[in-house]
């Protein structure tokens, strides 16, 4: 089954994509063209050049290196909020599904009032509280990751524990932690996946709407929906600083969804 | 000979919980002071409409029922199940290899012992070595329902409950399945709870055969007994029922 995922060609195309992605993030971290806060007055929004190969943004600065630094801190971003959202959720969502009783009233009844919450008021009150920054920003935005993924893994988990494989596996001894992760778990993986990647686009878009209300990413560091919000009052004078970042992220965001489709399909 | 299982004075209740705005009220008496034994080594049949409270026993047997009274005195370890669907039986996301390993992994048997015990199990019930590399989807459902024999055999019972093991699938197959569990039956000396709907599958199999209506045990005794001299209403119902369909 391993070997028919790669002929597959959404999972392939997604494969392609997101290595190119991740290869470009990671020469990123160690190299760009140009420093990516250098301003430069005589570049101020230059269009494509060989010298700046996706023009200068109302600063001057070189956007094809800031769009190399900014893959960098949205993708961080994203991948540290659902990683806490999935790590949580899948934990909760296990021990309330298959446990039941009063301890999932209680558990569901508190994410329902996380839940309530738009994850941007979240974020806010979060981050008058702890301050301003990246860390307070994955912080804020995984734990209001955590109740949708809570809520599909408790209900998978619900859907799988009175099946007669959980039954026979009770009676052949195996205990009740090794059934939840070891034997359930794996089955919850196709729904879990597909919801991994709408969070990681979702944490992408939310990273960028922090960023725009000047929470996230603090300027001069650049982050793609930062870059993509300061673009907005650019769009007709200087449409190459709108389009890239934003075609980066569609990027990244159409990746993960092939791979999901592909593994959804298998 | 010794018995194997010894239930006495059984009942099982279904309450309704009720919930915030019904009151506890209703309860439902799913067995009705059900005795009975099971002697070592043999097949009972446990004959009943649906609905009867045959699956109610069974789990009762096994200690997944809550609210019951009575006693149940099982003299061996670990009693394990064959369950009716194949197709929910065994864990679609893992190999078969796998799924019968695990029983032996949990006991924290070595790999190389595992293995070997593993292959013996598939000779006996006749699969092919090849298949525990493949997924429960991948195999038929008489297939499954030999991996699922296997896997409750691995967990070295000498008790077994079979749910209606051959009533989901067609009818060569239900033969060959019904041969299989006799072959072991007779091989391992394990004593079998069979439970049915299809009196000709149980006269087949059985040594004795209990009828059971609404939570009842309306007879027991040996299958010539009960098929040839049926005592109650309910019964003679049953075998006409299945000699009419033989006519057809």
């Amino acid at each position: 089954m391993k070997k028919k995922l790669l002929n597959q060609p959404t999972f392939l195309l997604g494969t392609i994509i997101t290595s190119i992605m991740l290869l470009m993030t990671f020469i990123g971290f160690f190299y760009t063209p140009y420093d990516p806060t250098q301003m430069d007055n005589s570049n101020k929004l230059a269009g494509c050049s060989l010298e700046h190969i996706m023009g200068c943004d109302n600063f001057g600065r070189d956007i094809f290196s800031r769009v190399l630094q900014g893959m960098g801190n949205t993708f961080l971003i994203a991948v540290a909020t659902v990683t806490i959202g999935v790590v949580c959720g899948i934990l909760l969502g296990a021990f309330t599904g298959y446990f039941g009783g009063w301890i999932d009233e209680v558990i569901m009844r508190i994410i329902d009032v996380i839940f309530a919450f738009p994850s941007i008021l979240l974020a806010l009150v979060f981050v008058s509280i702890f301050g301003t920054g990246k860390y307070n920003v994955v912080f804020a935005l995984g734990i209001a990751f955590i109740p949708s993924f809570a809520r599909i893994v408790r209900s998978e988990f619900i859907k799988y524990k009175d099946m007669d494989y959980v039954k026979s596996a009770r009676l052949a001894g195996v205990s009740d932690l090794r059934i939840m992760f070891v034997h359930i778990l794996p089955n919850t993986m196709t729904v879990l996946l597909s919801s991994i990647m709408i969070g990681f686009n979702n944490a992408v878009l939310s990273e960028a709407g922090m960023s725009y209300l000047g929470i996230g990413v603090q300027p001069p560091d650049a982050s793609l929906g930062s870059m993509l919000s300061e673009a907005q009052s650019y769009l007709f004078s200087a449409p190459n600083y709108a389009i890239f970042p934003g075609v980066m992220i569609i990027l990244l965001v159409l990746g993960f969804s092939l791979m999901a489709d592909g593994l959804k399909s298998r | 000979m010794n018995h194997i299982l010894e239930v006495k004075n059984l009942n099982v209740y279904y309450t309704d919980k009720g919930s915030l705005f019904k009151k506890k009220t209703q309860k439902k008496h799913a067995l009705k002071d059900v005795s009975f034994f099971m002697e070592e080594g043999e097949i009972l049949g446990l004959v009943g409409e649906s609905g009867c409270g045959k699956t109610s026993l069974a789990k009762a047997i096994l200690g997944m029922q809550k609210e019951m009274e009575g006693k149940i005195i099982l003299h061996c370890k670990n009693p394990q199940m064959v369950f009716q669907d194949p197709y929910s039986s065994l864990n679609p996301a893992k190999r078969i290899g796998w799924i019968l390993e695990e029983p032996l992994r949990i006991k924290k048997i070595s790999k190389e012992e595992r293995q070997k015990r593993v292959d013996e199990m598939l000779e006996k019930v006749g699969l092919d070595l090849k298949c525990k590399e493949h997924y429960p989807n991948e195999l038929s459902g008489g297939q499954r329902q030999r991996v699922a024999i296997a896997a409750a055999l691995l967990c070295d019972t000498k008790f077994l409950i079979a749910d209606e093991p051959v009533s989901a699938l067609d009818v060569t197959i239900q033969a060959q399945i019904i041969r299989l569990l006799l072959k072991l039956h007779k091989e391992m000396g394990i004593s079998i709870l069979f439970i049915s709907h299809d009196l000709r599958v149980v006269y087949q199999m059985c040594d004795r055969v209990m009828i059971m209506e609404s939570g009842e045990i309306l007879e027991q005794g040996s299958v010539e007994e009960v098929y040839e001299n049926p005592q109650s209403d309910y019964t003679k119902l049953l075998l006409e029922a299945a000699n009419l369909e033989d006519n057809v």
